[in-house]
């Protein structure tokens, strides 16, 4: 009996130390925690074609995506400014890293219909979708771009974090 | 992974049950573990460490408790019980309400880890109590811990429910069909009255609440309470319907609320598990309603504190866990008698009114909207306006669905329809199937939309 006893101890206070480890390591492999949209938008929006989008609203949001921009600790977005056009923004810094999900799928369905949109006559616009879109969830910030610079939109999106 | 996602209905859930059903008896809780871990290592696959080794420390701590009241040692085993909850509560506490504001590194929360904390707490307490017996058998704790129905949002199954359950359930086509059934009535609240409420919703709130008209104010507050019962209502349905599905039988975490003719009936009727929970491990241990009137105010408002901050540490929640515990310390002690005397339709219209504009409080983003919000609801900028007469147009429909959908007739039809025998069968199987198309359809178009309850 005395010898359960010590060993239970003994794995109660490994798993604890264990634990804590975890919470450590976690910590340090998390992304940044707080960093202001605007400037993740000053080191993204300047690499769209000027002219090419507008900044809009948060019911923009909600008529392009779906999304509900009151869930979110922030949003940014910038979407074509002609019927024609596909260049577009998304930056999003969510509430929990688990609402990630729900706006990746919100962003699918916005380039799922995008293409369909354009699919059979709008050429250089399918092209565009299909070749120059990226989306990038890191930890609480959400990236989505169609850009002839999105590797670059992507890139500098990174670094931030 | 979300029970209304498409992947979940066709790809893992249909994988899980072959997977269960080959398996023979002594593996099949092997196998849900295994299940359930893939469940929850799909978001965030590195908290499976953390899962894990909250399986091992509360076994263990359950071991010990275990075998330090066969010995008598109370004040040991006391001394185990303390520190085990304490950590428990530390950890919630740093997930919920540290890791992400003070870290300078942004940590997310781990899917369901209010809800698996809170099984893990009634574990410790019910073994301490002697009301369950410590497991010896750690596939079967990990899986009361990790079971994926019941993982992201309850229902918050205490151990003592469980237990018996974990060493032996029997799994029939019954079973199997009434689960099936309960899964897809979950489903199609989510898909087809949720999202749907949830689009006016989020329309008129994106609005700022002071250019609301009283009528479009009432509007939103009204399609955010449908959405939030049918929201989590069907996950709860599903939850269970899974269980069941997999042999386990869980309590209703939801007995039609809206139908409630006070406040208190109200919290006995709406998250069942999780006013269970306070109840059994708060509530009554500060001594319920025994030791008089002062210390039964103390108590309620000691729950209902705890109730809020357990929902987040906004401002908002904080005031909606004050807004119920002084709304029940006037309902069941200050105004009882006069409660009382009111007709029957009075005392549901008031219950009514006080839960909707509860849930106001409860989603707005800070006070200031809130009582905006609650300003403009109780006339301060005028009835009606062009915004809301469009909304009310739009969606007058389907809250006339969603208020007949809180009516418990749909139910006892639709058991009737079932148990009915030969004649009504096909009937009820052509309509099932209309119902699973339909959401599959809905699923499919709509964009998608998590479970409001899984941010908690």
């Amino acid at each position: 009996m005395k010898e359960k006893l010590i060993l239970c101890e003994a794995g109660r206070l490994a798993a604890v130390v264990l634990l804590i480890v975890l919470l450590f390591l976690l910590s340090g492999t998390a992304p940044q925690g707080d960093i202001p949209l605007e400037k993740l938008e000053t080191l993204t929006a300047p690499q769209l074609e000027e002219g090419a989008t507008q900044k809009g609203e948060g019911r923009m949001l909600r008529r392009f995506y779906g999304l509900n921009p009151a869930d979110y600790k922030g949003t940014v977005l910038y979407y074509p400014s002609t019927n024609m056009g596909v260049e577009e923004l998304l930056l999003v810094k969510l509430e929990d890293s688990a609402q990630g999900e729900t706006v990746q799928q919100a962003i699918n369905a916005r380039l799922a219909a995008q293409k369909e949109s354009f699919d059979g006559y709008g050429v250089e616009q399918t092209a565009m979708l299909n070749n120059n879109a990226v989306v990038e969830v890191r930890g609480c910030y959400v990236l989505f771009a169609v850009s002839e610079n999105s590797q670059k939109i992507r890139q500098n999106f990174l670094d931030a974090l | 992974m979300a029970f209304g996602n498409l992947f979940f209905i066709f790809g893992f859930l249909p994988v899980s049950l072959l997977l269960y059903f080959a398996m023979p008896w002594k593996l099949k809780n092997t196998m849900l573990l295994l299940c359930s871990l893939v469940f929850f290592a799909w978001g965030n696959p590195v908290y499976l460490f953390l899962l894990l080794l909250l399986v091992v420390f509360h076994y263990l701590s359950g071991r010990e408790l275990e075998l330090l009241l066969t010995q008598r040692n109370e004040k040991r085993a006391r001394l185990v019980l303390v520190s085990a909850v304490a950590f428990d509560l530390l950890l919630l506490c740093f997930f919920k309400y540290v890791a992400g504001y003070v870290s300078s590194k942004a940590l997310p929360m781990p899917i369901g880890v209010s809800y698996f904390t809170f099984s893990l707490l009634s574990f410790l307490f019910d073994v301490y109590r002697g009301n369950a017996a410590a497991p010896h058998n750690i596939i079967d704790f990990g899986l009361y811990t990790a079971f994926f129905p019941k993982l992201v949002s309850g229902p918050i199954v205490r151990y003592c429910e469980m237990e018996a359950q974990l060493k032996r359930r029997r799994v029939t086509w019954e079973q199997f069909g009434r689960g099936s059934r309960k899964f897809l009535v979950g489903l199609s609240k989510k898909v087809l009255l949720a999202n749907t409420l949830g689009n006016t919703f989020n329309s008129l709130s994106a609005l700022p609440a002071g250019e609301l008209s009283a009528s479009g104010a009432w509007l939103c507050a009204l399609s955010y309470s449908l959405m939030l019962y049918f929201d989590f209502g069907g996950y709860s349905d599903m939850a269970i319907g899974l269980a069941e599905i997999f042999g386990f039988h869980f309590e209703e975490n939801f007995n039609y609320p809206y139908l409630s003719g006070t406040v208190a009936e109200f919290w006995r009727r709406w998250h069942i598990s999780l006013g269970t929970w306070f109840k059994e491990y708060v509530y009554i241990p500060l001594g319920g309603s025994r030791q008089g009137t002062p210390r039964t105010a103390l108590n309620l408002m000691v729950v209902w504190l705890l109730t809020g901050i357990w929902h987040g540490n906004g401002a908002c929640y904080l005031l909606w866990g004050i807004y119920y515990g002084l709304l029940l310390i006037l309902e069941k002690i200050v105004l009882k008698q006069v409660l009382e005397k009111l007709p029957g339709a009075l005392r549901h219209l008031l219950t009514l009114l006080c839960v909707v504009v509860g849930w106001v409080l409860f989603f707005s983003p800070d006070p200031v909207s809130a009582f905006t919000l609650l300003g403009r609801m109780f006339g301060t900028g005028g009835f009606l306006d062009p915004v809301a007469q469009y909304y009310w147009g739009s969606a007058w429909r389907v809250l006339l669905v969603g208020v007949l959908a809180c009516l418990p007739v749909w139910a006892q039809l639709g058991r009737n329809l079932m148990e009915s025998g030969r004649k009504w069968f096909p009937l009820s199987l052509v309509a099932y199937g209309a119902l699973f198309l339909l959401c599959i359809a809905g699923m499919m178009t709509d964009t998608y939309s998590t479970f409001l309850y899984a941010q908690f």
